[in-house]
């Protein structure tokens, strides 16, 4: 069996989604078992969401201490809209207290990090 | 748009991006780390990235440094220019916008620093006005000039036999233990005892850090220190560090060359650089050729030194001299990296290991050494009396067999032996104590006149000394005059009877 690269794999798997055959990921999954790529599930998957967003598809996560207002939302999401010149979003929310506060967005290959935590590091980096 | 709106141009840009609103945080590109050891991470994400970019790893203990090597379709090779050891799996790794670069600057004189431009002598941080960058393409044809003035080595054996000029690449090769180190180090204190203004720039690549703080400590007691650099890298630092090396130390040079100076590199050793590198292109899963070493280990030399120019006038007329070492084993100059440097280089000075412990020193092979541009740049007074030098120890050479069967041979090739011992005895140097142009052009002399023809062999030493210090106490002005060195020596007709006169003087004094 020939070893496809992990981009060839998310091209191929982001198209297919895109056409609507959500049965692809249980293909990906036989696939990844069958030549012992299970480890590269998590990289496949930044992959795939990269290569949605060259599709016009923009896949982020929200991460906060606490959960989202609606108000919040529409905000972050009109923001990501604008970054990213995409109209298609899909929304994953998390809560994390280890934040201590503020939001992270992160998306396959970019991040934006406003939290209280990342402020706290980078001072911290500065007095060493 | 008027003249003076153009003229605040660059002005008006630098302040709007000063001034650009950037509403609170932006999106950055950022990669993760997906496997990492050996010094190498490897990285998953950031498309963007440029070959040799540097990329910073967040780790727990702070942000380390890499420089991606490897862009592959769906990772990045990085290695690492400091310890693996914080460097986990998951880290962050944010995109630093620029190929490496070190500063660059007379701040540097009289420093130790390692590749990166830190200090490592304990002394105040670096802070330079210009950096320069580590990988740079040499200058082009048009910004070059053919190599014509001297780079006084200060050694007899050298300068009279193999000339170096400014901008030229020499290389020293030879066995371990045969002073290949002494012979650089000679050329860069002659830098100093000679007031050439040369600025030295040492690179040590895994040499031990005892012989180069002994190296250091030498330097300084001859008061060289003050115009050397000297860039630092022992066996236990990465092999990304000794990789880096010479060519951050070829970039601290480069600045000397590009300000109308003169700079003069010495690389020690070349074996080792390629051995680095060759370590981390197999970490970097390149595969192996020849000897193990990658396919573009020919590349890594020459790019390197074909930075050494003698720039045009345009350009400022500066140069750049580089003195790489190679080591072999057990004599053999055919192996893979020496082949390779001996051809990029204009020339080499070969170390022979029986002539160290015959004791001739430096240890210099007649035969098979070779400077192949610098007989431009030679020293008129010392050129017009090394043609006979060569020509007598080559005779010498073929003859040499023979000297053990003495009694049964002609005199005409009695006296070529004889003259032949009389030079490779005069060849001899003590470590430390480079000659000046007229030291040389004198002892040349007055051994291919035969003025020394009734010294014994054995004494030569001290009959040289003895002329040479009786010429500068009773004619230091024509010997300062000498040392200009820009006629030929039979040109300086009133000097060439004072030497005559004092050498029959002197060789009174040693004859058997």
């Amino acid at each position: 069996m020939s070893l496809f690269s992990r981009r060839q794999l998310a091209n191929y798997v982001a198209d297919q989604l895109l056409a609507g055959r959500s049965a692809v990921i249980d293909e990906l999954a036989a696939y990844l078992v069958e030549t012992r790529r299970i480890k590269e599930a998590d990289t496949l998957v930044m992959s795939i969401e990269s290569a949605l967003l060259t599709r016009g598809v923009l896949v982020a996560e929200v991460s906060s201490t606490r959960p989202l207002s609606d108000s919040t939302r529409t905000l972050i999401a009109s923001k990501l809209r604008q970054a990213f010149q995409t109209q298609k979003l899909h929304l994953r929310e998390r809560t994390d207290p280890s934040l201590l506060g503020g939001i992270l967005v992160r998306t396959a290959d970019h991040e934006m990090d406003g939290t209280l935590r990342h402020a706290l590091n980078q001072l911290k980096a500065l007095k060493v | 748009m008027s003249e003076l709106q153009v003229a605040e141009l660059s002005k008006a840009l630098r302040s709007a991006i000063a001034n650009l609103s950037t509403d609170g945080e932006t999106f950055e590109e950022v990669g993760i780390v997906t496997r990492v050891g050996d010094g190498v991470a490897w990285i998953h994400g950031l498309s963007r990235c440029g070959f040799n970019e540097v990329v910073s790893i967040e780790t727990h203990a702070g942000n380390v440094e890499a420089f991606a090597l490897n862009l592959m379709e769906d990772e990045i090779g990085a290695v690492l220019l400091g310890s693996d050891s914080a460097v986990a799996a998951g880290n962050k790794v944010r995109l630093g916008g620029e190929v490496l670069s070190v500063p660059v600057g007379k701040e540097l004189l009289g420093r130790i620093v390692n590749p990166l431009g830190q200090a490592l002598d304990g002394g105040p941080p670096i802070v330079t006005k210009q950096r320069g960058l580590v990988e740079r393409s040499a200058i082009g044809v048009m910004g070059r000039k053919h190599v014509h003035e001297p780079l006084m080595t200060g050694i007899m054996a050298i300068d009279a036999m193999f000339p170096i000029g400014r901008g030229q690449r020499e290389l020293i090769i030879g066995d371990r233990q045969t002073g290949k180190t002494a012979i650089a180090l000679d050329t860069m204190i002659n830098q100093a005892k000679q007031k050439t203004g040369v600025v030295n720039v040492y690179v040590a690549v895994g040499q031990k850090l005892s012989k180069v703080a002994r190296l250091v400590e030498r330097l300084k007691q001859e008061g060289v220190m003050e115009q050397t650099i000297v860039v630092a890298t022992g066996p236990s630092d990465p092999a990304s560090m000794l990789y880096l090396a010479p060519y951050a130390g070829t970039a601290m040079g480069e600045y000397f060359r590009d300000n109308g100076q003169h700079a003069l590199m010495v690389y020690d050793d070349l074996t080792k650089h390629a051995v680095a590198y060759r370590q981390m292109s197999l970490l970097l899963r390149r595969p192996p050729g020849r000897e193990a070493f990658p396919g573009d280990v020919f590349y890594l030399h020459s790019r390197l030194l074909e930075r050494s120019a003698k720039l045009s006038d345009d350009l400022g007329a500066g140069s750049l001299t580089a003195l790489p070492i190679i080591e072999t084993q057990a004599g053999d100059i055919s192996a893979y990296i020496p082949t390779n440097v001996i051809s990029i280089t204009d020339g080499q000075i070969f170390m022979e290991t029986d002539l160290f412990y015959q004791g001739i020193r430096p240890a210099i092979s007649a035969g098979l050494s070779v400077s192949r541009v610098g007989g431009d740049a030679q020293t008129p007074a010392v050129k017009s009396v090394s043609g006979q030098l060569k020509l007598g120890l080559s005779q010498f050479r073929e003859l040499a067999a023979f000297a053990q069967f003495g009694s049964d041979l002609d005199e005409a090739t009695k006296h070529q032996i004889e003259r032949g011992q009389r030079l490779t005895e005069l060849l001899k140097q003590p470590q430390y104590q480079p000659l000046a142009i007229w030291e040389q052009a004198v002892s040349v002399y007055v051994v291919n006149e035969g003025l020394f023809d009734d010294v014994v062999t054995a004494k030569i030493k001290d009959a040289q000394a003895d002329l040479l210090t009786r010429l500068w106490s009773q004619h230091k002005s024509e010997m300062e005059t000498l040392n200009k060195g820009d006629k030929k020596f039979n040109e300086y007709a009133q000097i060439v009877t004072i030497v005559r006169e004092t050498a029959e003087k002197v060789a009174k004094g040693f004859e058997a």
